[in-house]
């Protein structure tokens, strides 16, 4: 695996060139300029080598099938030895796992290349490292929407930037759901927006459905709101008693904040939204680019297709932002 | 026994049918109420607005009497679906009218107040656009309810007549 790893004398050049970001808001308080950059820097590094050498990804690829053949005939000549079929289903499993590293590799590579190219281009900063402190950070910051699963939560694929005067933060979250010996790896992506005029309390919303409406009989949280349709789509979670909070949620459920929120829902696969005091977070099912069509095995350009989705879908969340923004200010 | 268990059934789901029918009538009602609420604060500006405007283009006063005339339309057609979509869409057009004028007067332009009210009322006419978009989606809902078996035939006998939408040529909100 060292294969990975760029070139480290690279690594520095780009480190000396790019610029560490400033003034960024990060709804944690909790930005590493220069890490970022230094992982901006492994990327740039990695994809210069791609560019440079190219039979760098014909050793890869002669590295890892070679390793998993190897480790196929190890384990069918142990299996032999010791009369078992461990080492040889054991044999199987190394080789499929070092084709499949491969794959990943580059799909990753393909993937956090055009993400950092949108941000160059939108002035926007990008870390594309896999991030567990800050995921621990936003549990523990906003439990009500990342407090999930059972372990492995990670942040990836951050962005910090603005848009049209809106001041944003976005990445993946991912986590793991263990149920006894099953366990399930979720993905999810999230947005939070910085108000420029502060919330008086904060709430939380999420899908309506029976067990909510179960557990709404009981807790007696659910507000009704002038909307059928926002309603229908959402519960509402909070601190303290509704009597004392109805009134200032309302206040900011605003006939246009419903509407956007519902359009929202009914575009994308929204999950859930947190108004907090200084900003909004919203959490959306899935990953920004599932279908990938750059293939850097076979060629280094990366698709203008792709580089278009996960542009358009960033920007269709933060042009509701903005509205909201500019409705609550 | 399973007589009265099928009994039991059909009025458990009669009385579900009919207390849907009043939740949903309720809903249009409240979210006519959200229009209204909307409608008045943006009527309540304009006296503000026509003081302001005076102050500086006087030559203006059809405008201006065209746009205290309809705020009084809008202001008395309390509950009439009809009559208010009429009064909400010629003063958005007349407001929009005022503020193209407004161009040909620097120092209105330059003027505060002027421009405060013109923020909030740009402001105010999204939140109009979203609340009549809300209670059109609520009276489509209530009507198909109407109009659909089983629950049309609780809405004959009990009365639940067809609400009105709140008609207007503007999809969007007018940009102020």
């Amino acid at each position: 695996m060292m294969l990975l790893k760029p070139p480290q004398d690279r690594v520095n050049h780009f480190k000396k060139h790019l610029p560490v970001p400033k003034n960024v808001w990060d709804p944690l308080n909790a930005f590493t300029p220069l890490r970022i950059r230094e992982n901006c820097a492994k990327l740039e590094a990695s994809f210069e080598r791609l560019q440079n050498d190219s039979n760098f990804l014909g050793k890869f690829r002669m590295q890892t099938w070679l390793f998993g053949i190897f480790a196929l005939l190890a384990g069918i000549g142990l299996s032999f030895l010791f009369n078992s079929l461990m080492p040889g289903i054991y044999g199987v499993m190394i080789c499929i796992g070092s084709i499949v590293v491969s794959i990943i590799y580059l799909r990753n590579l393909s993937k956090d290349l055009i993400k950092f190219g949108i941000a160059k281009k939108e002035n926007w900063v990008y870390d594309p490292d896999v991030d567990t402190m800050r995921a621990r950070d936003f549990i523990l910051k906003f439990p009500e929407i990342f407090k999930k699963g059972t372990r492995n939560h990670e942040v990836e694929d951050q962005f910090w930037g603005t848009y049209k005067k809106v001041e944003f933060h976005s990445g993946l979250f991912r986590y793991v759901i263990q149920r006894g010996r099953d366990s399930t790896r979720v993905q999810t992506h999230y947005y939070a927006i910085k108000m420029k005029s502060p919330l008086k309390q904060r709430f939380h919303l999420y899908p309506e459905n029976f067990g909510s409406k179960l557990a709404n009989l009981f807790t007696k949280k659910q507000i009704s709101t002038e909307s059928i349709a926002f309603n229908k789509a959402f519960a509402f979670s909070y601190d303290g008693k509704r009597e004392e909070k109805a009134l200032d949620i309302v206040a900011t459920l605003t006939p246009a904040v419903q509407q956007q929120l519902v359009d929202l829902k009914r575009k994308k696969k929204l999950l859930e939204v947190l108004f907090t005091k200084d900003c909004i977070i919203f959490l959306f099912s899935g990953v920004l680019l599932k279908k990938l069509e750059t293939n850097l095995a076979k060629s280094l350009e990366i698709s203008k297709n792709d580089v278009d989705k996960v542009r358009d879908e960033l920007q269709s969340v933060l042009d509701v932002s903005e509205t909201l923004v500019d409705i609550l200010s | 026994m399973w007589l009265f268990w099928t009994i039991l059934v059909i009025v458990l789901i009669l009385i579900l049918i009919y207390n849907s029918l009043i939740r949903t009538r309720n809903a249009v009602k409240n979210s006519w109420a959200g229009i209204d609420v909307q409608l008045k604060k943006r009527a309540d500006l304009i006296p503000n607005l026509v003081s302001v405007v005076q102050g500086y283009a006087n030559h203006e006063k059809t405008v201006l009497k065209k746009l205290t005339k309809l705020r009084t339309e809008l202001l008395a057609a309390k509950g009439n679906v009809k009559k208010a979509a009429k009064s909400d869409e010629e003063l958005s057009a007349t407001l929009k009218s005022l503020f193209a004028v407004a161009e040909n007067y620097p120092n209105l332009k330059a003027n505060e107040n002027f421009l405060a009210l013109q923020k909030e009322l740009s402001k105010l006419e999204t939140q109009v656009a979203a609340a009549r978009r809300i209670y059109n989606e609520n009276v489509m809902y209530y009507n198909t309810k109407v109009e659909m078996f089983p629950t049309n035939i609780f809405a004959k006998l009990f009365n639940f007549q067809k609400e009105l939408f709140f008609e207007t040529t503007e999809k969007d909100p007018i940009r102020l």
